[in-house]
């Protein structure tokens, strides 16, 4: 009568599985990444090229970096431009990234850098349609056009999830905008430097622990609006809250254990992306070519949550 | 009280002479004796103080102007908060709390009775006064009227006794916690010149002007808290009520400060260097910066050892380095004999930090402490030269920097990111960003230098007084060579030192070490707010090929085109000749003498010299030999060129390459950006 429930590791484990077998669905949500970044690269290629001109800096650029080169450029940078700095050049800019990305602060890098991102967050709830109707399909057998279909059938009832959790994200933020400017004033007199740290990394500690609760409640609820075809919104933000509530330990888990492999990741592509260097074609390639595969595996990582998180919900079912 | 000084000088003795007062450095005409209690609960200062003046002047006066810098912070009318909210700073915000805010208050100020001259209560006569803006609410001056006037060479002595309300941290002076910083605390003589009082209000961009004296400061803090503070320490008395009076004496210099906490931790060392005096190092650093005391010794010595060496001795035998508390707001600021660098928790070797603010700081010393200019009125002099010399001191010493990046800056706030992160690769050069090149360019026509500092605006004052005098006196090194400059600058160290120089007499020292008239150069980055940049405007090679009709045997000859199809086989032969015209552009409004250097393929090198006056000048040069590329100042002597990248054009150059490069990367960026973006869905 009752069976032993999947653990999380079991669902880490089937949740990568999944993914691993369907490298067609995997390279098709790369390739819209890919294909939506190029043409704003080839913007900001446009931007360094027209500002190194015919100089020989171009020379020095070419070989490693020229900082005094960049001073020049990033005076008279506009828009995208801007967000063209020596941090975000090297391993992919990650820590830039994260930094942003807990605090909310990626909604402050410029009207033309959010409207990019809503753009692509719009691109994503389209693809996350196709990728957890996938996932959900007896025999998971991928093809295009079953993956367009799904996307499109549930991209309408997920962009009334994204409606919902939007209003939350942003208390979360105002949140964080309030916090920590309290941390600040309780803090005002302390004159250790670890000590104000100490106060900083728990605000962090509640920041991204809301963070990622609604970020689960919300991955359930869509779970919950393809698998059990539900249409309201609401009652499927529910059904995920519950979800997660009665569950904590292998939903957090789950995403603890996803947090580490992505960590282990970047470890290694911290070590291995290079410098400034080189300056062949085939070595700017290379470095290219690196720092997609750290991409893909990141996307790997992000669609095997997503399908262990279907495979927890389905063996609750 | 005061250390004795002779009270009247004899008419017709110069008034600078010194040589009555037995090892005297300076003219010694403003002496304090001050008596300080210090309330750490309620953060309070009580104090008493006997200033000893003595008119220097050739001109009497009959009023004394006292700066009181702790009144700036006592409301928001005030014209340093004023000036602060303008220039968008505004330091906390808006969250100024009661307790934040300071004063001072006089409560008594008498004229001590001396010879003829009988007691007299100033008090009364005590007023405000707004030389600059007129603003009334501003009391960071004050005047009082003497019943006499003071003759020159006559000394008087003012007794005041006055309470103080410590600020939380402005301008590097106040509390966190208990920790005290404690800077222009006391009500202070402005410096009486040219017939009148040179003593300006408190600015939020300029700093201090002070004449030179003898300090006896008597200090009382809680028993068992560590006493920093300028001078050497002669005594240091259990009061057995819980307090501890430390007692500090300094000659011939023209301020002090002192900090105060339970919390330092003291190293000692000491600085020999060949030729040059010893100096006692004494430094209190915070405890979790332990790690760091060798790198705080270091820089100290480094700047004592060059600037020593370069430009004069360090003459007090002691220094005192304070790395101040996290968040205290008091580090990176100059004392006399006592300095504040600045560090933080994690702080890897290779960004600058803490090094170059200790150089920064104790340079200082010399500019600004045995020199010392008026920095209310020519700022740049003290933070031009020493920016200027920090960052040739750590080139020297430590190389090029590299680009850090401070990680986890807490939303919403004021502070500044934990983490750093060195990037390796992206170094970055003494000549820019040591002399501050990126911070001079958008200020770069803002004001004049020649303008009184306080009147610059507020925002784009630092970028003029310290990153353009640091870059324009480096282009002088690069121009006239170091082996000139610095004998003058060592020359304007020592015929001013222990005095207050003006603008024209760096530049006479300067042209005078270099052999000819620089009244061009200082017309233009100190007189005025010229900017400078020189550009290719256009660079081609071309094979000369006569075409139409020529004089042969005095007779007009056609000459058809040549036939092309081979013009590859030709190239580089010796009787192909190559016309190669550059258009050279001054695009500033600045003028300087340029090279133009014109690189050939066969590796010829040929370099022409510009006045660079007028607006555009053609370079013509005939060769057999290709021209490959063509850079205007190509050695990067004129360092106030705010657009280098435009000196060079490659001809046969491919910008798609790094463009490609650097794009590409920014590109995996971008798209690990946009993946956060789609975690909000
Ligand atoms: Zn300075």
């Amino acid at each position: 009568m009752y069976s032993r429930k999947l653990g999380i590791a079991e669902a880490a484990r089937s949740g990568l599985t999944a993914t691993i077998a369907a490298p067609r669905l995997l390279a098709v949500v790369w390739l819209a990444g890919v294909l939506l970044a190029l043409p704003i690269a080839a913007m900001v290629a446009t931007a360094v090229a027209s500002s190194v001109g015919k100089s020989a800096v171009g020379q020095s650029l070419e070989q490693g970096f020229d900082m005094d080169w960049h001073g020049e450029f990033a005076h008279q940078a506009r828009g995208l431009e801007k967000s063209f700095t020596p941090s975000v050049l090297v391993g992919g800019g990650w820590l830039d990234t994260l930094d942003v990305w807990w605090s909310g602060e990626i909604f402050s890098l410029g009207p033309e850098i959010v409207a990019f991102g809503i753009l692509f967050a719009f691109l994503w709830i389209l693809i996350t349609g196709g990728i957890l109707a996938h996932f959900n399909r007896p025999g998971r057998r991928f093809s295009l056009g079953s993956f367009l279909a799904d996307g499109g059938r549930l991209c309408l009832r997920f962009l009334r999830l994204a409606l919902l959790s939007a209003p939350l994200y942003y208390g979360l933020f105002r949140l964080a905008r309030w916090l920590f400017p309290w941390i600040e004033r309780i803090t005002v007199d302390k004159t250790v430097e670890r000590t104000v740290l100490a106060y900083n990394l728990a605000g962090v500690a509640v920041i991204v622990a809301l963070l990622i609760t609604v970020k689960m409640v919300f991955d359930y609820a869509k779970i919950a609006v393809v698998v059990e075809e539900r249409r309201s919104a609401i009652l499927a933000v529910l059904r995920g809250f519950r979800f997660v509530l009665r569950r904590p330990l292998r939903t957090y888990g789950m995403v603890v254990l996803f947090s580490v492999l992505g960590a282990v990741l970047l470890l290694i592509y911290t070590l291995v992306a290079p410098g400034t260097g080189p300056a062949s074609f085939a070595g700017v390639t290379l470095v290219f070519l690196l720092g997609q595969l750290f991409l893909l595996a990141r996307l790997s990582l992000r669609l095997g949550l997503l399908a262990g998180e279907l495979a927890l919900f389905r063996d609750a079912l | 009280m005061v250390a004795p000084v002779s009270a009247v000088e004899p008419q017709g003795v110069s008034l600078n002479d010194t040589s009555g007062i037995s090892g005297a450095l300076s003219p010694r005409n403003a002496n304090y004796s001050i008596d300080v209690r210090l309330d750490p609960e309620a953060r309070f200062l009580e104090g008493r103080q006997v200033v000893q003046w003595r008119n220097i002047q050739q001109q009497p006066t009959a009023e004394l102007r006292f700066h009181v810098y702790w009144n700036a912070w006592r409301n928001n009318e005030s014209t340093w908060m004023r000036e602060d909210r303008f220039r968008g700073r505004s330091d906390r915000g808006e969250d100024i709390l009661e307790g934040d805010w300071s004063y001072v208050e006089v409560e008594t100020i008498r004229l001590l009775a001396a010879g003829e001259r009988p007691d007299a209560d100033l008090a009364r006569s005590l007023r405000f006064v707004a030389p600059d803006d007129g603003n009334t609410g501003d009391r960071s001056v004050f005047q009082v009227d003497l019943p006499e006037p003071v003759e020159p060479g006559e000394s008087i002595e003012v007794e005041l006794s006055w309470v103080a309300k410590i600020p939380r941290t402005f301008a590097r002076t106040g509390f966190r916690g208990d920790f005290f910083f404690i800077a222009h605390w006391f009500p202070k003589l402005g410096v009486f010149e040219d017939g009148g009082w040179t003593a300006p209000q408190y600015h939020s961009a300029t700093e201090y002007y002070s004449d030179f004296g003898v300090y006896d400061v008597r200090i009382s803090v809680p028993t068992g808290w560590t006493l920093g503070a300028t001078g050497r320490k002669v005594e240091k008395t259990d009061n057995n009520d819980g307090s501890t009076t430390h007692h500090h004496i300094q000659e011939d210099v023209h301020g002090f400060a002192w900090t105060t906490s339970p919390d330092y931790i003291e190293f000692l060392d000491r600085f020999e260097a060949p030729g040059l005096p010893g100096v006692d190092i004494r430094l209190l650093m915070q405890p979790e910066h332990r790690k760091q005391k060798d790198r705080h010794l270091a820089a100290t010595r480094a700047a004592l050892e060059l600037y020593g060496s370069w430009y004069g001795p360090y003459p007090y035998g002691h220094i005192t380095v304070i790395d101040p508390a996290y968040g205290s707001g008091a580090g990176g600021m100059e004392y006399p004999t006592l300095f504040t660098c600045g560090t933080r928790w994690i702080n890897p070797f290779g960004a600058g930090s803490p090094e170059g603010v200790t150089i920064h700081e104790a340079g200082h010393q010399f500019w600004y402490g045995i020199v010392g200019n008026d920095e209310f009125n020519h700022a740049w002099i003290d933070e031009g030269l020493n920016s200027f010399s920090d960052a040739r001191v750590y080139d020297e010493k430590f190389g090029d920097t590299m680009y850090r990046k401070l990680y986890f800056v807490p939303p919403g706030t004021e502070q500044r990111g934990f983490f750093p992160r060195l990037f390796h690769g992206f170094s970055q050069s003494r000549a820019t960003y040591g002399n501050g090149l990126d911070r001079y360019r958008p200020t770069a026509t803002s004001d004049a230098p020649a303008k009184p500092t306080f009147r610059y605006h507020p925002a784009t004052a630092s970028g003029i007084s310290y990153s353009k005098t640091a870059l324009w006196l480096h282009t002088l090194e690069r121009l006239l060579g170091w082996s000139k400059l610095q004998p003058a600058m060592a020359a304007f160290f020592e015929r001013h030192k222990f005095a207050h120089p003006r603008p024209a007499d760096l530049e006479s020292v300067v042209s005078e070490y270099a052999g000819q008239d620089l009244g061009w150069f200082f017309d233009q980055v100190v007189g005025d707010s010229s900017h400078f940049d020189y550009a290719i405007d256009s660079a081609d090679s071309f094979r000369i090929e006569p075409e139409g009709y020529f004089e042969v045997a005095g007779k007009p000859s056609y000459r058809a085109k040549p036939e092309t199809e081979d013009s590859d086989a030709d190239e580089g032969s010796m009787d192909s000749e190559y016309r190669s015209e550059v258009v050279v552009r001054r695009l500033g409004t600045g003028v300087f003498p340029v090279d133009v250097l014109m690189v050939f393929e066969d590796g010829a090198e040929i370099r022409r010299r510009w006045d660079g006056a007028d607006r555009w000048k053609l370079f013509v040069e005939e060769k057999t030999s290709k021209l490959v590329s063509v850079t205007v100042d190509p050695e990067r002597v004129l360092l106030l060129d705010l657009d280098y990248t435009n000196n060079s054009r490659v001809l046969d150059s491919k910008p798609w390459k790094p463009a490609l490069k650097w794009a590409s990367r920014w590109m995996l960026w971008f798209q690990d950006l946009m993946g956060a973006f789609a975690y909000y869905v």
